[in-house]
């Protein structure tokens, strides 16, 4: 079961619905990363999207999107948002997390594209996510996001 | 990249006691030795696949190491080892795996992710098919003066049978509002992803976004968000009308789509991205204004797209076509 967070700040419950049970301090400040990126995706924001990652962050999706660096990820999303993700939100929950250091955090979630309207993940659009997050100057961000099909339904490839 | 990382072997010195034959093609661009010690990781799972052994690739792994492969997810070492080993008794058996670095970025002193790409070639295939290349996150961490593989994650390229299309969704019944809805964008996502034509990644993937839009905005008829493609000063040369800011070419674009241009789309293709400096790039595309309700430019037209980066995104400078017929 996914957690959409609604549009706006999510509340409380949505959020200790999200965090589930990564609930040390530590594990939430991590997890700001995927909170962030699903914030800025419901705005269909790409300069907020590019904001998440590090500057030299990664992107790889399926299908042949290989993005590297704030510019190239905010100009993918700045035109994926103009067309086939136009309306578009994204949720998911985490299901793994572990410090690889205080500095570095591995994040898995499960989750999946909104089609327009839609609240609940399609199984066609299910993936699962690996966030490496990394904080710097006090503040967490996606150094490197990957996703890939989940299940035997999933289809989505660029 | 720090300029010391925690683990100070070479990565001849690590192969070695690893008993891995090191692979001096495998690194490719990636000639520091700190981002060299790291490949070793890499090599040695091509490696183990190579001898159909599990222990060696499970060996590879940190004890709580992670690996995603397709719908498998194996969270331990000791997870990784039996699943390993009973798929090299049954469907990897005789199997290789054949990959590249793409990119190498170290963290921290001890914690470094690298993007290869590559793939499986199961027993029979004489070389990598293109429905088995995949992308592969590694993130890989400083262990006992050594480097092992934390996480393993890959992402197919292609769908199934390999085209970048793929084959449509599974099931378009009429009760499942929700799967057509997600059918639609998957495949509204592969027409688009097959528009960058070869210019999916990279500077030019990005100078490429800006055409992009601009086609996604006019098949809406949306004359604010064609306006908002170009910079402040950009301009555009339409015919005989040269608009000289976003606010002209805003207003020339709405009475356009309210009138002639009205239902029409625009399709161009791209022929070639130049480079001019890190933020200045120039884009040729060929094809044109397809009108209402057909499928084609009736003539087509090479189009100039002169495009600058600012604040971190590509956008429009300046837009002129030329008619290829005389």
């Amino acid at each position: 079961m996914s957690t959409t967070l609604a549009p706006g700040a999510p509340t409380k419950e949505q959020l200790d619905a999200y965090y589930g049970s990564f609930t040390e301090e530590k594990q939430k400040e991590a997890l700001s990363v995927p909170l962030r990126l699903v914030a800025a995706w419901a705005k269909n924001d790409a300069a907020g999207v590019a904001s998440v990652f590090s500057e030299d962050g990664i992107l790889i999706l399926p299908g042949d999107v290989f993005k590297q660096g704030r510019d190239e990820i905010q100009s993918f999303m700045a035109a994926a948002y103009a067309g086939p993700f136009k309306g578009t939100g994204v949720t998911g929950r985490p299901v793994d997390l572990r410090f690889v250091s205080d500095d570095v955090a591995l994040v898995r979630t499960h989750g999946g594209i909104l089609a327009p309207g839609e609240k609940e993940i399609d199984p066609e659009l299910a993936v699962r996510s690996t966030w490496v997050c990394v904080k710097r100057d006090g503040q967490w961000q996606l150094a490197a996001y990957q996703n890939s099909p989940r299940g035997a339904g999933a289809t989505l490839r660029w | 990249m720090p300029t010391s990382v925690s683990v100070k072997a070479t990565a001849t010195q690590l192969l070695a006691a690893a008993g891995v034959e090191e692979d001096h093609g495998f690194y490719g661009p990636f000639t520091d030795a700190a981002e060299r010690a790291v490949l070793t990781v890499p090599q040695m799972i091509k490696a183990a696949w190579a001898a159909n052994d599990a222990e060696a690739f499970a060996r590879v792994f940190t004890r709580n190491g992670s690996l995603l492969m397709r719908d498998e997810q194996l969270t331990s070492r000791d997870q990784i080892r039996a699943h390993m080993a009973a798929g090299f008794r049954n469907g990897y058996k005789g199997a290789r795996v054949t990959g590249w670095p793409l990119s190498v970025t170290f963290l921290s002193r001890s914690v470094a992710v690298v993007v290869t790409q590559g793939g499986i070639l199961l027993g029979g295939d004489a070389e990598l098919l293109p429905e088995r290349e995949i992308r592969a996150t590694w993130v890989i961490v400083a262990r006992n003066g050594r480097w092992r593989l934390l996480s393993h994650q890959s992402s197919p390229l292609r769908g199934p049978g390999g085209s970048p299309a793929g084959s449509p969704a599974a099931s378009n019944s009429e009760e499942e509002a929700m799967s057509s809805n997600a059918s639609q964008l998957v495949t509204k996502a592969k027409e688009w992803a097959e528009l960058y034509g070869k210019y999916s990644n990279g500077v030019e993937g990005a100078v490429l976004t800006v055409p992009l839009r601009v086609r996604a905005a006019w098949e809406s008829n949306d004359a604010d968000a064609i306006a908002g493609v170009f910079t402040d000063n950009g301009s555009m040369l339409v015919g005989d009308e040269q608009l000289m800011n976003r606010e002209e070419i805003r207003a020339y674009m709405a009475k356009a789509f309210a009138a002639g241009w009205r239902g029409t789309k625009l399709s161009e293709r791209p022929l070639e991205i130049k480079l001019l400096s890190d933020d200045v790039a120039v884009a040729i595309t060929q094809g044109g204004i397809v009108p209402s309700g057909q499928t084609e430019p009736p003539a087509e037209v090479r189009t100039v797209w002169v495009t600058a980066k600012q604040d971190g995104e590509w956008r429009l400078v300046s837009y002129q076509t030329s008619p290829l017929a005389s």
